[in-house]
């Protein structure tokens, strides 16, 4: 499935704003998305690892728009 | 159908077709540099049914025809047989009579000549290219005059279509395409598919869909378009339909234009408008890398730029400072710099007074616990127009436009004006 930009940035933008992560891991999530070509797994996979709490939850809702 | 007809062409919807055919196309063409000197043309005679027997005049006794014609001698044409091209293929030998009526020698070798080289040889002559498709008398005559007048060292290149089972060095029985200058660089007719594999791969725009692709002698076209990439569009550029983002790729083997890769944008119920093009023309060096590079830049721009930057400004923290009293004015130095850079001030825009209320209602809204980034202030910005009330709906469009650019400016000055 092909993840809009948006949908990754708006929940990279989340998880910044509730500083479950730093401004620069985003860039790096952000780039590592773009590199895979637009893949799922990548931004998928890195949610999957970070504590499962109400940030994350509102951040897999803005990645699916 | 004969694929060295000048009616030869194929169409489809499968890139792995496309490519199949490509790759026959260009199996089958071949280059040769040659000087003027070395080539002549030779009219067929018009009259059907007349095959070889005619009397194909080649330059020299156009040259002879001329001086007769002013002396008033006797004029005694100069006959080759052409017989060799008849029994290589005769459905090509009638065709040829009827497109361009012309055969090229070159080196005591035969070849038949395309409808379509014909504006390419006029060109090389010095004369306007399509003049020349129309074959006849006043054709004819201005080929001999010019081609007794160019010097018989200028560099010509022979782009030619060889039969699928022709083998060896011999140029016989080949059909010449189209004759371009001596410093005529072919790019390959494979970089169209390469060209779109690289850009599905890189899937910026999302998974591609095949919208087609013709193959003839004139052209090689393949289109695709980028339908999930739309959506996106919608949802960021607020469109009230979708616009679908696409690539069409095009060369021609008989040079009639450089090699293209063009963005277009299609209205869901409409036809496809050129966005924008970058071009690589048939001279000096060709590099499949560098041209990919250019394009990158160059295509769809104007729909790519925005999400693009906003990816990098996600990265970048407004400062990295852990004083609030600091990352507060960063954060209005930011505000401060989007009013200055997308020119919110302007009597076109908002106007100073509602300006100054609506930065100061910005600044306000800084909250201490957010790290914000340079993401947050651009997206602040392109929709701003749908938060602020209450504004004339012409205000709100004027404002939109000027926001438009809100992902390009840099939210970090070093310095920055203050608004009174």
């Amino acid at each position: 499935m092909f993840i809009k930009r948006v949908g990754v940035m708006s929940a990279l933008n989340i998880l910044t704003q509730n500083r479950v992560i730093g401004p620069g891991k985003a860039g790096e999530i952000m780039r590592m998305y773009e590199r895979s070509g637009g893949k799922e797994k990548v931004v998928m996979d890195f949610l999957e690892k970070l504590p499962q709490d109400a940030a994350v939850s509102a951040a897999y809702r803005a990645l699916r728009g | 159908m004969n694929n060295r007809s000048d009616y030869f062409s194929l169409s489809g919807r499968t890139f792995k077709e496309f490519r199949n055919e490509v790759n026959r196309f260009e199996k089958n063409l071949v280059f040769r540099r040659v000087k003027m000197g070395e080539i002549y043309f030779s009219i067929m005679p018009k009259k059907p049914g007349t095959g070889t027997e005619g009397i194909p005049m080649t330059q020299k006794n156009w040259d002879l025809y001329c001086e007769t014609f002013e002396t008033g001698a006797e004029f005694k044409p100069e006959t080759e047989d052409f017989g060799d091209l008849y029994e290589e293929d005769p459905e090509l030998f009638e065709e040829n009579r009827v497109r361009s009526r012309l055969f090229l020698t070159v080196g005591g070798e035969h070849l038949f000549v395309s409808g379509d080289a014909q504006a390419t040889i006029g060109s090389r002559l010095g004369q306007g290219g399509t003049d020349y498709n129309i074959p006849g008398l006043a054709r004819n005559m201005a080929i001999a005059c010019h081609l007794r007048e160019m010097p018989e060292k200028t560099a010509v290149t022979l782009v030619m279509l060889k039969r699928d089972d022709q083998k060896g060095e011999s140029l016989n029985g080949m059909k010449l395409l189209a004759m371009p200058s001596g410093g005529y660089v072919h790019i390959p007719l494979s970089w169209v598919p390469a060209i779109a594999i690289r850009l599905a791969k890189e899937r910026t725009l999302g998974r591609p869909r095949v919208t087609g692709w013709t193959i003839d002698q004139k052209r090689i076209l393949f289109e695709m378009e980028f339908p999930e990439y739309a959506e996106q569009l919608k949802e960021e550029y607020g469109f009230k339909e979708l616009l679908i983002p696409g690539v069409r790729i095009e060369t021609s083997p008989v040079t009639r234009s450089s090699f293209e890769v063009i963005g277009t944008l299609r209205p869901e119920r409409g036809y496809a408008i050129d966005d924008s093009c970058e071009k690589l023309t048939h001279r000096g060096h060709v590099d499949i890398d560098d041209y990919m590079e250019k394009v990158g830049k160059t295509i769809l721009t104007g729909v790519r730029k925005t999400s693009e930057e906003l990816a990098k400004k996600l990265g970048r923290e407004l400062t990295e400072s852990t004083d609030a009293g600091e990352r507060r004015e960063a954060y209005a130095r930011a505000i401060l710099a989007g009013i200055e850079g997308l020119h919110l001030a302007s009597p076109r825009v908002l106007g100073e007074r509602r300006t100054k209320e609506i930065r100061d209602g910005l600044i306000e809204e800084f909250n201490p616990d957010i790290p914000y980034t340079e993401y947050d202030i651009a997206v602040t910005f392109l929709h701003i127009a749908e938060r602020v009330d209450p504004l004339s709906e012409e205000v709100k469009k004027a404002l939109r436009s000027a926001c438009k650019g809100a992902a390009l400016i840099n939210y970090r000055p070093s310095r920055i004006t203050l608004l009174p």
